[in-house]
């Protein structure tokens, strides 16, 4: 009675007492490791990175000068880091249909009660765990132009003709790091489905096939609903982590050939680290912050609806 | 008792010495100190008192001679064991070191000495570095001063701050004892002979190969061509940029003349071993690379070593306009954040002057920037047919920037990979206009950055 007095009636100033203000140190303290790793790993950062691109920093001047937004004209009026800009957006739309495909798939696979379930997902995953190093090195080698084992084994099966070069020609370059990445990425995506999947009662799939749903209705206006949360959290980490992505066009075309695979994050490593121009090279990294900032808002509110309906 | 005092008396005798023992022994002892110096190298020039106890740690890359890097770590810590200084070498993979000198400074802490090696910074870097003028000044005294392109290198406003460690050529490496005589080629004196035969060679299963992609091989082969025909990237203070020119369009058309006529679209995709695998596939006709692709065949494949001639008459083909060999040059340096910069520099002093080990136990791949060390016979190439043109390299060997020094923006066209992503789209396109715009568009763009 007296809660609901306080809600309706005016507002009124009380003093906290010794236990509300327990549960309030309790409460912040158990945050407080949060927003301090934020503060620290990404706040911090990000504010540098700022900082950095908007001054005429390089790695050998610690005294930066301000220049405004001249690294941003800059860095825009720069045909390869427009194609750098071009090729990433390609690189993460493509890459993301892919792993959501098959990994919707071998979700589905998964799910099936299967002899050796078990020892097939942990198979499965085997791509995602592996050192990037690693895997990307063994796949750089299945697309040597001379030793190729894809090109090897195709031929040999009449399954292609010709030698391609996988990392030689333009449009086979993206697709090859495409295919990595995808490689790489799908049992990841896989894995978050599975988890939404298996929480889907079983009980409303069986009176939906009792009342005549077909697997896709039923994945369409059963499934697909009861798990978006979990879709669109995977979804915006795969869009982050593809986005972000150095590591596999680092290591098997370095940005080439004739930058048909530079992507922003290469693009950044090499004015700002192997160049030397930090600001330029801060400016370029930040362009990704105009691409993911609405793409996180929009799942972040989409999500925040759905919770509160 | 007795039995103890028998023993004390033994032990006494056992330890007394004859007249002539104690002669001969203090005359070795006389002698071995006299020598000393000589035989032990790491002791010549009395490193100065204050080193001792102090410790230092070097940064440098993972050798394409994996002998080296332990033939070094032993060296370096040998001097420190001989100066009582605790010695640390990390080694990483030359690709890493740009980003992990950044990260030192930015940190304000690392290594004491860190080598850059290809692209050089040093007209970033600098002002960070500690002047090791006199280090410099005293290695160019003893050995008869230093190639120009060190000071391209390592100095800026005429003082020095990286000691110049070695350049690594990259000659021509064909077959001179099958295919070349197999097919009647012409003695490879020229970049037209190098085409015919690389013509000739992709006709029977043969190309030649060099890289058009983004590594570091693809950088200095292709200016060694460009060069050759005249190209130059700046002025002789590096500020003004020199590219867009007639010589540029020749050499254009040549390397694309040579691409289509005598090697594969392979060199698309070629990173910076691609090259030593494919000498090593017994395909190649000839290659332009650093002697690991020699050293990698010669005992795995002997034959193939046996055929294999390292650098044509004259150290490198002429072009329509000089010879040129682009090296990639290496250079050590100092952090001013250093807390054993006296270290530091008598371990450089020490290490710079000891050409004979850096050329022996490189097996001739380290090559001097000291005028001196050129007297033939040189160390490990003189004794070596198959690498004695290499002695001649001095006279050939230029840097990236040529006619300039080695500058921030050179070294910004040199990390982005202008020139080969140039000469791919011409080789894609065979547009030799739009090529040139675009790749001059780029260079004279990270120019201006630089000026602004």
């Amino acid at each position: 009675m007296a809660n609901a007095e306080l809600v309706t009636g005016p507002f009124v100033h009380t003093r906290p007492g010794a236990f509300t203000r327990q549960r309030l140190r309790f409460g912040y303290g158990m945050l407080a490791p949060a927003i301090l790793y934020m503060v620290v790993l990404v706040g911090v950062p990000f504010l540098w990175s700022l900082y950095l691109s908007l001054s005429d920093a390089t790695v050998g001047n610690s005294v930066a000068q301000f220049v405004g937004l001249r690294n941003f004209a800059a860095v825009l009026a720069d045909s390869t880091v427009r194609q750098a800009l071009r090729n990433t957006i390609v690189f993460t739309v493509i890459a993301g249909i892919f792993k959501a495909v098959l990994g919707g798939l071998l979700a589905f696979l998964l799910m099936q009660d299967i002899r050796g379930k078990k020892v097939l997902r942990s198979l499965l995953v085997i791509p995602w765990t592996l050192p990037v190093a690693i895997s990307a090195l063994a796949w750089k080698w299945m697309f040597d132009p001379q030793f190729s084992a894809i090109n090897y084994v195709a031929t040999r099966l009449h399954l292609m003709s010709g030698w391609p070069n996988w990392l030689g020609e333009p449009g086979l370059a993206m697709a090859s790091v495409i295919i990595v990445n995808v490689w790489r990425g799908f049992p990841f995506a896989a894995i978050v489905l599975l988890a939404g999947m298996s929480a889907v009662p079983l009980e409303i799939l069986d009176s939906a096939k009792v009342d005549g749903a077909n697997f896709f209705l039923r994945f369409h206006y059963i499934i697909v609903p009861m798990i978006a949360p979990i879709l669109f959290v995977g979804l915006l980490f795969d869009t982050v982590f593809t986005l972000t992505d150095i590591s596999i066009v680092f290591l098997l075309t370095q940005g080439g050939p004739m930058n048909t695979t530079e992507i922003l994050p290469t693009r950044a490593l090499e004015i700002g680290i192997e160049a030397g121009a930090l600001g330029r090279g801060a400016a370029i990294a930040l362009l990704l912050f105009p691409i993911l900032l609405p793409v996180v808002y929009f799942l972040l509110r989409f999500l925040g609806r759905r919770e509160a309906a | 008792m007795a039995r103890q005092a028998a023993r004390r008396s033994r032990a006494r005798s056992d330890r007394s010495m004859t007249r002539r023992q104690f002669l001969s022994t203090a005359s070795a002892g006389v002698a071995g100190a006299a020598l000393l110096p000589l035989t032990a190298p790491w002791t010549a020039g009395a490193a100065p008192a204050q080193i001792r106890g102090s410790s230092l740690r070097i940064l440098t890359w993972s050798h394409f001679v994996p002998a080296y890097d332990t033939a070094f770590d032993k060296y370096a810590n040998d001097w420190g064991v001989a100066n009582d200084v605790t010695v640390r070498v990390d080694h990483i993979n030359i690709d890493d070191l740009p980003a992990r000198v950044a990260a030192e400074l930015s940190a304000g802490a690392g290594h004491d000495i860190i080598q850059q090696n290809g692209v050089i910074q040093t007209t970033l870097y600098y002002q960070h570095w500690v002047d090791v003028s006199d280090v410099t000044q005293k290695l160019g005294q003893d050995a008869g001063g230093w190639l120009p392109m060190a000071e391209n290198v390592a100095a800026v406003k005429g003082q020095w701050y990286a000691v110049p460690e070695f350049y690594i050529p990259q000659p021509i490496m064909w077959r001179a004892g099958d295919l070349w005589k197999q097919y009647n080629l012409p003695e490879p004196t020229t970049w037209d002979n190098l085409r015919t035969a690389a013509r000739v060679g992709k006709s029977k299963g043969h190309p030649a190969g060099f890289a058009i992609s983004h590594c570091n091989d693809a950088n200095h082969n292709w200016r060694a061509v460009f060069y050759a025909f005249g190209v130059q990237e700046a002025d002789p203070t590096g500020r003004e940029v020199r590219w867009d020119s007639k010589a540029l369009r020749d050499a254009m058309k040549f390397s694309r003349a040579l691409w289509s006529e005598g090697m594969t679209s392979e060199v698309f995709s070629w990173d910076n071993v691609s090259d030593n695998r494919y000498l090593d596939s017994g395909v190649a006709i000839y290659i332009h690379d650093a002697l690991s692709s020699l050293r990698s065949i010669q005992d795995s494949n002997p034959t193939l070593y046996a055929n294999c001639n390292v650098g044509v008459p004259g150290a490198e083909p002429i072009g329509s306009v000089r010879r040129a060999a682009v090296v990639d040059p290496t250079i050590l340096a100092i952090w001013k954040f250093s807390k054993n910069i006296p270290a530091a520099k008598a371990f450089l002093e020490h290490y710079g002057a000891d050409v004979n080990f850096s050329l022996t136990a490189s097996k001739g791949y380290n090559m001097p920037y000291l005028k001196s060390w050129y007297k033939k016979p040189m160390p490990s190439l003189g004794s070596d047919p198959k690498v004695t043109i290499l002695q001649d390299w001095d006279k050939v060997a230029l840097v990236f920037g040529y006619p300039g020094p080695a500058t921030a923006p050179a070294a910004e066209v040199l990390s982005t990979f202008v020139l080969p992503d140039m000469l791919a789209r011409y080789c894609h396109s065979n547009d030799l206009e739009g090529s040139i715009k675009w790749g001059v568009g780029q260079i004279k763009g990270i120019y201006a950055k630089y000026k602004s």
